[in-house]
């Protein structure tokens, strides 16, 4: 297999190749940069120019844009608290604080070196499990995906801030809300009112920008400040402030680097809750972690490590397996048909080149990306300091239309204003926005899951090893952050 | 345009006026180039990267090819409704003027097939320009007490993992409730690659994958062991007779299963119901259609060109990689073998909707 490695990389350090791989690159940062439009989108328009094309460059053109999404995708997150695409979201909790107190280029630097090292980690992790990705796949039935699920919903709790009462109430309506359209396993459609755009329910990227992006700048705009409050580093000194905060905090970076590979690996889970999950985990489990939610770095850190990592991992089961495990991976399965290459046991024997090409790919495209976003990321953290009524009505035109790529119909756009403006209201009311968005995001999940548990297994999959070892795992965050929180109201 | 100044109206005036008179110019059309400067577009229902996106983006420059120099052809995604909205989109709102092409699959006639309210296309107002055959493999975990036909037929502990009753699963389930299996069929994956997955995890033990699946993920497990192969679902041909799927010509067809197990030929509205699910969701699988009120010298022009396209060498290598190796049917053709499907006597409509309504509870 390391022979096959090297030959991969030699494939990958041709002209050609390499420029399709800058050329994904260069599309993947502008995808991310525009916020609501992600991998997916980014993937799409691509598609189209991959057929006839030789496919190792069709690859390198595809990774690449795949790859660094999640890089680019920060500078919406941290400077606007707009999530740049789903992976995104979590960074808006402390990476926003922290451009308010002007510190916008420290975040960014530290961002991109944790994307970096994350999907570096990421591609090196799914090169090492290759051999025995198989068995680990499979050993996630309905009852164990239910379960990963249920601890998704769990970091509800740390989402909440002190008013875990209210979060939970926003969680159960994200769940409902994923309700929303066809039922997974009858031909049923729910709460659709008989209106054809809701047949598929409310697409993740409106809900995402509806929540984050419009009571934003509603409130930008009454206020009618600068989203930097204070005054503003400068640039250059924080880059390097930002590189040894991640150095500093290392072991956070490869935890939730794992982490991420791990929830991008299990099919089914859905890769867009990940940055929220090792949010929540790095907000648990770090020491005096008070300050996350008011510009904690290490709020940024973690979940920009594993949402690069999340890749690589969901790539796993789409090369063994042919299910996608995120939105990007799903539009990869359809260029490798395209492509004539068909997902399954053989990408780890005939096809082997291809699936190291791919991890190749993903590790150098990471490294570009990161180097593109630091050499802009001085530039553009000056839009911080720009006044919200010059930046808004541009923000907006940009935001329907990243709603309006979610479908393309009219439907996005009244959709978007509908849930913004209930959004604006329910954040002034102070309820925490980020539990409606994980119940959202697990609704499907657990719904499918527990439907085919029940059906499959009675109630005896209760008692399944993997069911009481996430199960165990979900009390015990649990517990552990009940605990960090009482002992800070005691302070 | 609410405006209280009347200059202001003027330029607007003139753009209908000048809207109108293209559409004139628009409405006569050579005979002998029917298409020479205009664009046709192919509604895709689904999003970029699906099975019926790669179909369409692989034959949309070799028909663009064989229409003739001066035309161009664009695939346009619309999405909505699991692929309901892009046949509305077509069948309401485009103008039949042969210029915009349908693309569609088991996901747009199976819900038109059993009536879903949603549904505002009729595929009798359609013209058939191409369509093409998929096909689909039954097999079996040896985790079961089956070793070949006649053991399944007597199998207790089957359990079959789909994705929904109303999808293309409705060809296995008819399929099983005709052979009278005793199989438990757990329905709600999240699509046919996950079912497999529960297959081979040992959550189900029954299963099937469409053609490119099966030769791609299944063939290994067959070499390996650990599946078995039992029956393909069988094409449809032109006389309506369901033959061996020529993918897979070694293994006996749906047909020869049900003579196998139940000892006679199979007759009478569940076969008929049979037939016209595996048209709807498999021998008829991706169509391209056009409205058939459309200009005939257009459709006629459609149809050489993708006749032209189906015996192209370079299109026919990439779809042997997208649909599998089957063959197309041509223009009418195409028609004549969709329109099995979609004229279900009532008989058989009600053994179908007994069949969904009694077995899986679902009341349409």
């Amino acid at each position: 297999m390391i022979e096959a490695a090297f030959a991969a990389l030699g494939t990958l350090f041709t002209p050609s190749t390499l420029s399709f791989v800058l050329l994904g690159v260069g599309v993947g940062l502008m995808v991310g940069i525009l916020p609501g439009l992600g991998g997916t989108v980014g993937m799409s328009l691509a598609l189209p120019f991959i057929f006839g094309m030789d496919p190792d460059q069709a690859i390198a053109l595809l990774i690449g844009i795949a790859a660094v999404v999640h890089t680019a995708d920060t500078f919406p997150s941290v400077l606007l608290g707009v999530p740049g695409s789903s992976g995104s979201q979590a960074t808006i909790m402390d990476g926003y604080p922290l451009a308010r107190q002007g510190q916008a280029s420290r975040a960014l630097a530290a961002a991109f070196f944790a994307s970096m090292a994350g999907g570096v980690i990421g591609a090196v992790c799914i090169f090492l499990v290759l051999p025995v990705a198989r068995p680990m796949v499979l050993a996630f039935g309905s009852p164990e995906l239910l379960m990963l699920a249920v601890l998704g919903l769990s970091m509800v709790g740390i989402l909440s801030g002190d008013r875990p009462a209210r979060g939970m109430v926003m969680a159960a309506s994200g769940l409902l809300l994923g309700a929303v359209g066809a039922a997974p396993a009858t031909p049923f459609y729910r709460f659709t009112a008989g209106n054809l755009y809701l047949y598929d329910g409310i697409p993740l990227a409106v809900l995402a920008l509806g929540l984050f992006a419009l009571p934003e700048i509603l409130d930008l705009l009454a206020k009618g400040e600068r989203i930097a409050t204070e005054g503003t580093q400068p640039a250059r000194g924080s880059v390097l402030q930002g590189l040894k905060d991640v150095l500093a905090s290392k072991w956070l970076v490869v935890r939730s680097a794992v982490l991420g590979v791990g929830v991008g690996f299990i099919p089914g889970l859905g890769g867009s809750v990940v940055d929220w999950i090792s949010y929540g985990v790095a907000a648990r489990t770090s020491r005096d972690s008070e300050g996350f939610g008011s510009g904690d770095i290490r709020g940024v850190i973690a979940p920009e490590s594993s949402n690069n990592a999340k890749e690589g991992g969901a790539l796993i089961p789409t090369l063994l397996f042919g299910i996608p495990g995120s939105g990007a991976t799903a539009v990869l399965l359809g260029g490798f048909v395209v492509l004539g290459l068909q997902p399954g046991p053989r990408m780890l024997t005939d096809n082997l080149d291809v699936t190291l090409l791919i991890i190749w790919t993903l590790a150098l495209a990471n490294v570009f990306g990161t180097l593109a976003c630091l050499s802009v990321s001085g530039l553009v953290a000056r839009l911080a300091r720009v006044p919200a009524a010059r930046l808004a009505p541009f923000l907006l035109v940009i935001m329907l239309v990243g709603a309006y790529q979610s479908t393309r119909s009219w439907g996005d756009l009244i959709a978007f204003l509908v849930i913004g403006t209930l959004a604006w209201f329910l954040r002034r009311a102070d309820y925490p926005l980020p539990p409606l968005l994980i119940g959202f995001v697990l609704s499907t999940s657990v719904e499918r899951n527990l439907f085919l548990s029940v059906e499959r297994y009675g109630w005896s999959w209760l008692g399944h090893p993997g069911v009481l070892v996430i199960t165990a795992m979900t009390v015990a965050l649990t517990w552990g952050s009940m605990r960090v929180s009482k002992r800070a109201e005691q302070r | 345009m609410t405006s209280e100044n009347p200059r202001a109206r003027l330029p607007v005036l003139l753009l209908a006026a000048a809207a109108i008179a293209g559409c004139q110019a628009g409405g006569e059309i050579d005979e002998a180039a029917p298409f020479v400067g205009e664009t046709v577009e192919m509604i895709v229902p689904f999003r970029e990267g699906g099975g019926s996106d790669a179909y369409a983006r692989a034959i949309a420059p070799y028909l663009q090819k064989h229409l003739g120099s001066g035309v161009q052809v664009r695939v346009q995604n619309v999405l909505g409704a699991s692929g309901i909205q892009g046949g509305n989109e077509f069948a309401l709102r485009r103008r039949p003027d042969g210029l915009t092409l349908f693309v569609t699959s088991g996901s747009n006639s199976l819900p038109y097939l059993l009536g879903e309210p949603a549904v505002r296309y009729d595929f009798n107002d359609f013209a058939g320009i191409l369509g093409s055959p998929a096909g689909g493999v039954v097999y079996v975990s040896p985790s079961t007490a089956v070793r070949d036909l006649a053991s399944l037929c007597r199998a207790s502990d089957l359990i079959y993992g789909g994705v929904s009753p109303t999808g293309l699963d409705m060809v296995p389930l008819v399929a099983f409730a005709l052979l009278d299996l005793d199989v438990q069929s757990i329905l709600g994956y999240q699509g046919k690659g996950a079912a497999r997955v529960a297959f081979e995890q040992g959550e189900t033990n029954l299963d099937y994958q469409t053609s490119p699946a099966y030769l791609a993920s299944v063939a290994p497990l067959v070499d390996e062991g650990t599946a078995l192969p039992m029956f393909t679902f069988g094409q449809v041909d032109e006389s309506g007779e369901v033959v061996r799927d020529p993918v897979f010509p070694e293994l006996p067809s749906f047909r020869e299963a049900y003579v196998t197990c139940v000892g006679r030929e199979p007759a009478g509205p569940g076969w008929d119901a049979y037939k016209a699910v595996l048209v709807a969701g498999f021998s008829a699988q991706k169509n391209i259609w056009t409205h058939s009120d459309a200009p005939p010298a257009r459709i006629e022009a459609l149809r050489t060109a993708a006749a032209a396209a189906a015996a192209d060498p370079e299109f026919l290598s990439l779809a042997a990689e997208l649909l599998g190796g089957y063959g197309f049917f041509l223009g009418p053709e195409a028609e004549v073998v969709f329109r099995r499907a979609t004229s279900l006597d009532a008989a058989s409509r009600e053994w179908l909707l007994g069949l969904l309504r009694d077995r899986h509870g679902v009341s349409l």
